[in-house]
């Protein structure tokens, strides 16, 4: 793009590139302020719809604390008030642009961008066309339960809830009043509340596998929640970034060293935990049909997790709905036994399925007791970069 | 009416049912060289032809199970010996993924086998039908038959 | 891109979600909804093929939806005297209001009240908070969670984790139960003021069923909910409670007789309750509504709408929550108000309707209270021993809203397979009344003698209908 180059050339020195990291935030007051750490996020994605660099963006229409709906927009004033990071909105993008052949930047949380990845490799989505602004993801919450945890382990009302921050290991909530409550997380977790199941176990919480990743690890001093550390992982990350500088939309300087050693030590202690909690929730089993059968047996057929999943790319016609008869009375669905298998290589662990299931069947937790030995023998991460799904490929690799 | 009457195994009298799934060119030959050269074979064997191991697809198996196989044995051709040149390489990749769905749902791994035969193989056909059949016999019904099929 | 915050109409249970529209109408989880913490059942996962857009017509001529207003409008007063409302509950309390002004000659609701008790209007028509099922000790169902209300089961399941324990009175086994009872040995069941009784009431409720499963809670000091089928149910018995209603009994008895020539059914499809020679006796089929259905095919008139999920509006959930609906459009109410020969306000109905709720503000984060006023004895008369093979049909979201589903098949046990010789992965013959159909079966663990359906045949006669089987 001659635009780019033009650009790139201007009065902002900085030439970005790949592998380079920042600490940057808007030059807009108000969404530096909303902003999850400065804002930064919001206005690189409004300077890439107002530069045409795309032609749409995916933000969260917020409704509250505990609520938002993700929308496709084109109104750069729509992206500007969607600044700030809500931990109790388990969303999903992949699905959402997915076949809609977009030029779009959006926000993503590392399973959205292991989802969007995956859609990719499926043809659902032309990466080339899509810009990924990753999010570091120490996890997240369901908002039912946390409304629950509110009420039954902090004694404070949602409605008065006014913020929301994880510091030192702690949940913290503020309300109107400006006052502070705080709960350790793992108190929280032991009691069910807290992040989602799979958020625990989840080992990616800087998404490098994004265009760009951003977050308020490694912001220290003055600066600390008040700007976002971002590491460039892509040439369309550059081009993202470089943007919205010569857009005047952000600033950003570099960081110091403390940070980034900072940053790598907490995503290192993070992947550890998860680690921990997957041997934790993935304990050997014996009798495991029965427990299989028993997990299933509540099914109700309604097709939510299939709906769902950011790595399925079937439409309506499917191999795990086609060869599926309400009618059968067999020992297990054959949705299921084709679900287990299909997934098995290609989920990505990012708890949507148990969210929606409406029997509450711990979906995720099913299909991860396959997909965790096969992606270990196959050395396979889905979502993580290009490489086809052993599956498809000729040739058993490993 | 759960599983209960499935997992006591039944040996007296009770033949499983095997469902092999053979490859035209190699194993169903060797199947039909079993058949003619008088090796003894249970009757157990139920075997269904397919061009290449590489069209059987994991639903087959899967169905075949679903169905009330106490087994199901997926042969071909020898590595290197496929009539369609790579289609057993394709054959290992599903096994692998079939092999550890089917572990880790709980089925003992002698329900599930893999077995390369040629067409002149037939007395190791016959052997593996045999075998599995003993071993199918030694642990019982498999815990996924539906009610009311024996 | 417009996304709305919604509540499926599939039942009473009043399961929120978001319908995007951008050329193609999709669904998105609401997971923050109190009722359903986002998640949906298999009707609310088919929403999208159920708003089917629907244009206004007169007598199969497309049309603008004032000028099917107007026509209407002339119809219903040229067929003075022999007029009648029906409006099952699936549109919000503002638009129930306004009906309700339209419909004082003849107002149906839907529901058979006159067949019961009036003490017992209030307990009927408002449920309990999901929060009192979980908290239960004893569950009794009158029903099958799965296939009729599925959002119940996850509450279920939530209170025998707690400890509860989950009686069933079905004719199926169901998986969650801890004790199956058969709806014969009724007598079996043994009932404590720890009980909660689960049942449901809907236009083809059995009244005597109903009063049946009310006498039991009565005399056990147990406490009973009952769930409806309808998004707005709740509001639409509430706000009725003081109106002059006609049973839907008396409105299908009533079109045979030909002293209703005309019916206007508002968000209603008349098609899914009223047998076809009933609906074609009359003379004038009039409605109104925000999506295609087998009914408006079948209209003389009909008024379109905006689809639900664009309205502007109140539901009542069957915990009697109230729910605000996320779109703007008062369409509907401009069409209602053409045919009163009036104007209705959006504001001042909303404030009637917080109003007749006592509250100050919808938040579906709030239930108001409800009067459920104590009921006096009830006297049930023995229900009659099923014939000897019966086919019951289990009323579900698919069947009162005509959607076709995935479940062209019946139920039935392994012995009545075996006695018929049934062959597996063959049919079965059904014999009702002259008319034999063909199906397909599934082997599941059910009551001897009984088949049972979530689809409709055609050869059905009322929820329970004796069938001669063969192979
Ligand atoms: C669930 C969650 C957990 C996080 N955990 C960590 C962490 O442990 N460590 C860390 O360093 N950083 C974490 N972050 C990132 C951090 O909160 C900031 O989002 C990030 O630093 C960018 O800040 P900003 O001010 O530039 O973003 P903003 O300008 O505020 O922009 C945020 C963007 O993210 C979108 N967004 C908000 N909530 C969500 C969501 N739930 N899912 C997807 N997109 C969303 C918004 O629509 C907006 O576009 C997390 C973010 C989320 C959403
Ligand atoms: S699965 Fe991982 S990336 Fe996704 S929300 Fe949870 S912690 Fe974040
Ligand atoms: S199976 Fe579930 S956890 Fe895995 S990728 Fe799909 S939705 Fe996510
Ligand atoms: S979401 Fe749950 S109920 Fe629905 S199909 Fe999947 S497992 Fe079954
Ligand atoms: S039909 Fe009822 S239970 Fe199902 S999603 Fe709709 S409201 Fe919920
Ligand atoms: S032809 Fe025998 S395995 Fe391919």
């Amino acid at each position: 793009m001659s635009q780019d180059s033009q650009t790139i050339k201007t009065a902002h020195q900085i030439v970005m590139q790949k592998g380079e990291m920042y600490v940057g935030w808007s030059t807009k007051e108000d969404v530096r302020k909303r902003g999850g750490s400065g804002g930064l996020v919001t206005s690189m994605l409004a300077a890439a719809l107002e530069k045409k660099l795309v032609d749409a963006v995916v933000v969260l229409k917020k409704m509250n604390e505990f609520e938002a709906v993700p929308i496709i927009t084109s109104d750069v004033n729509e992206v500007l008030n969607s600044a700030g990071s809500l931990h109790s909105v388990p969303s999903n993008f992949a699905k959402l642009i997915a076949n809609r052949n977009l030029k779009v930047a959006l926000p993503a949380k590392g399973c959205d961008v292991r989802g969007i990845i995956e859609q990719g490799k499926r043809n659902a989505i032309n990466l080339d066309n899509t810009f990924i602004v990753g999010l570091n993801c120490g996890g997240s919450m369901h908002p039912v339960v946390t409304r629950e945890m509110l009420e039954v382990m902090y004694k404070i009302k949602p409605e008065d809830v006014h913020g929301e921050e994880i510091e030192k290991g702690k949940l913290i909530f503020e309300t109107k009043d400006g006052k502070e409550h705080a709960i350790t997380i793992d108190e929280l977790e032991e009691k069910g509340y807290g992040r989602r199941e799979s958020c625990r176990y989840c080992t990616i919480k800087i998404p490098n596998n994004a265009d760009i990743a951003c977050g308020n690890w490694g912001v220290t001093g003055d600066l600390a929640g008040k700007a976002t550390f971002v590491e460039i992982t892509s040439e369309k990350g550059a081009k993202l970034l470089q943007n919205a500088i010569d857009a005047g939309y952000i600033q950003v300087q570099k960081p110091d060293e403390k940070g980034v050693a900072a940053r790598s030590k907490i995503k290192g202690v993070m992947e550890g935990l998860g680690k921990k909690w997957k041997d934790k929730v993935f304990v050997p089993m014996d009798n495991r049909l029965e427990y299989f059968r028993k997990e299933l047996e509540n099914c109700i057929d309604c097709g939510a997790c299939k709906a769902v999943c950011p790595t399925c790319s079937c439409g309506d016609v499917s191999k795990c709905t086609e060869f599926h008869f309400r009618g059968d009375a067999y020992r297990m669905s054959m949705y299921h036994l084709v679900r287990f298998l299909h997934l098995a290589d290609s989920c990505i662990g990012c708890g949507q399925c148990a969210d929606v299931c409406p029997v509450d069947i711990p979906l995720t937790r099913l299909y991860r007791r396959f997909a965790n030995p096969v992606q270990e023998q196959l050395k396979y991460e889905p979502g993580m970069d290009m490489r086809k799904p052993p599956f498809f490929e000729a040739k058993l690799e490993v | 009416m759960s599983s209960e009457a499935a997992a006591a195994p039944k040996t007296n009298g009770w033949e499983p049912k095997i469902v092999a799934f053979c490859c035209n060119w190699c194993s169903y030959g060797g199947a039909d060289s079993a058949g003619m050269g008088r090796f003894q074979q249970p009757a157990s064997a139920r075997i269904i032809r397919v061009m290449c191991s590489g069209r059987i697809d994991p639903l087959h198996v899967f169905n075949a199970f679903l169905e009330g196989a106490d087994a199901v044995l997926v042969t071909g051709c020898h590595i290197g010996d496929c009539h369609y040149v790579n289609g057993n390489d394709k054959t290992k990749i599903k096994y692998k993924f079939l092999e550890n769905v089917v572990r880790e749902l709980g089925l003992e791994k002698e329900r599930l086998q893999l077995n390369w035969i040629s067409a002149s193989e037939g007395e190791k056909f016959a052997n593996f039908i045999r075998d599995v059949t003993e071993q199918i016999k030694k642990i019982g019904p498999s815990p996924l038959k539906p009610e009311g099929v024996v | 891109m417009n996304a709305y915050s919604t509540i499926c109409p599939g039942c009473n249970f009043g399961c929120g979600l978001y319908i995007r529209e951008n050329g193609t109408i999709d669904l998105d989880f609401r997971k923050s909804s109190p009722a359903n913490a986002g998640k949906l059942c298999r009707f609310g996962m088919s929403l999208p093929r159920l708003y089917k857009p629907v244009k206004s017509m007169v007598e199969g001529k497309e049309t603008t939806p004032e000028e099917a207003a107007k026509e209407a409008a002339r119809r219903i007063s040229a067929s003075k005297g022999s007029v009648a409302f029906l409006s099952l509950g699936n549109t919000t309390c503002e638009e129930v209001l306004a009906f309700q002004k339209l419909a004082v000659p003849y107002l149906c609701t839907g529901a058979n009240f006159d067949a019961l008790p009036k003490d017992v209007y209030l307990t009927l028509s408002v449920g309990i908070p999901y929060t009192e099922i979980e908290a239960a000790k004893h569950i009794v169902l009158f029903i099958d969670p799965y296939e009729q209300y599925p959002l119940t089961v996850r509450r279920l399941l939530s209170a025998k984790k707690k400890g509860a324990k989950i009686t069933s009175v079905w004719w199926k086994d169901l998986p969650l139960a801890d004790e199956n009872i058969r709806p014969a040995d009724i007598s079996k069941l043994q009932l404590t003021k720890d009980s909660l009784v689960i049942s449901d009431f809907h236009p083809l409720s059995d009244a005597e069923q109903v009063k049946s499963v009310l006498s039991l809670a009565k005399n056990a000091g147990a406490k009973v909910t009952f769930l409806k089928p309808f998004a707005n149910s709740t509001g639409a018995y509430v706000l009725s409670k003081d109106a002059k209603q006609k049973s839907f009994a008396q409105l299908v008895e009533d079109i045979n007789k030909g002293t209703v020539k005309t019916l206007f059914c508002l968000e209603s499809d008349p098609s899914t309750l009223i047998p076809s020679e009933t609906l074609s006796k009359l003379t004038n089929l009039i409605i109104q509504t925000g999506h295609a259905s087998a009914g408006t095919a079948k209209a003389n008139v009909v008024i379109a709408h905006e689809p639900l999920y664009r309205k502007k509006g109140t539901l009542i959930n069957n915990e009697g929550r109230g729910q605000a609906l996320g779109g703007a459009g008062t369409n509907g109410l401009e069409a209602l108000g053409i045919i009163a020969g009036t104007k209705f306000e959006f504001d001042s109905l909303h404030d009637a309707v917080k109003k007749a709720l006592g509250i100050q503000a919808v938040d579906e984060f709030l239930i108001p209270k409800y009067d459920r006023p104590a009921y006096g004895a009830i006297q049930a008369a023995a229900k009659p021993p099923e014939a000897k093979t019966t086919l019951v049909s289990v009323y579900n979201p698919f069947m009162w809203f005509g959607l076709p589903d995935d479940n062209d098949f019946v139920e039935l046990n392994l012995n009545t397979v075996r006695a018929l010789k049934l062959l597996k992965g063959g049919t079965l013959k059904i014999k009702s009344n002259g008319s034999t159909i063909e199906k397909k079966f599934k082997v599941a663990p059910v009551q001897d003698n009984i088949l049972l359906t979530g689809n409709r045949f055609g050869i059905e006669k009322g929820s329970i209908t004796p069938v001669e089987i063969s192979r």
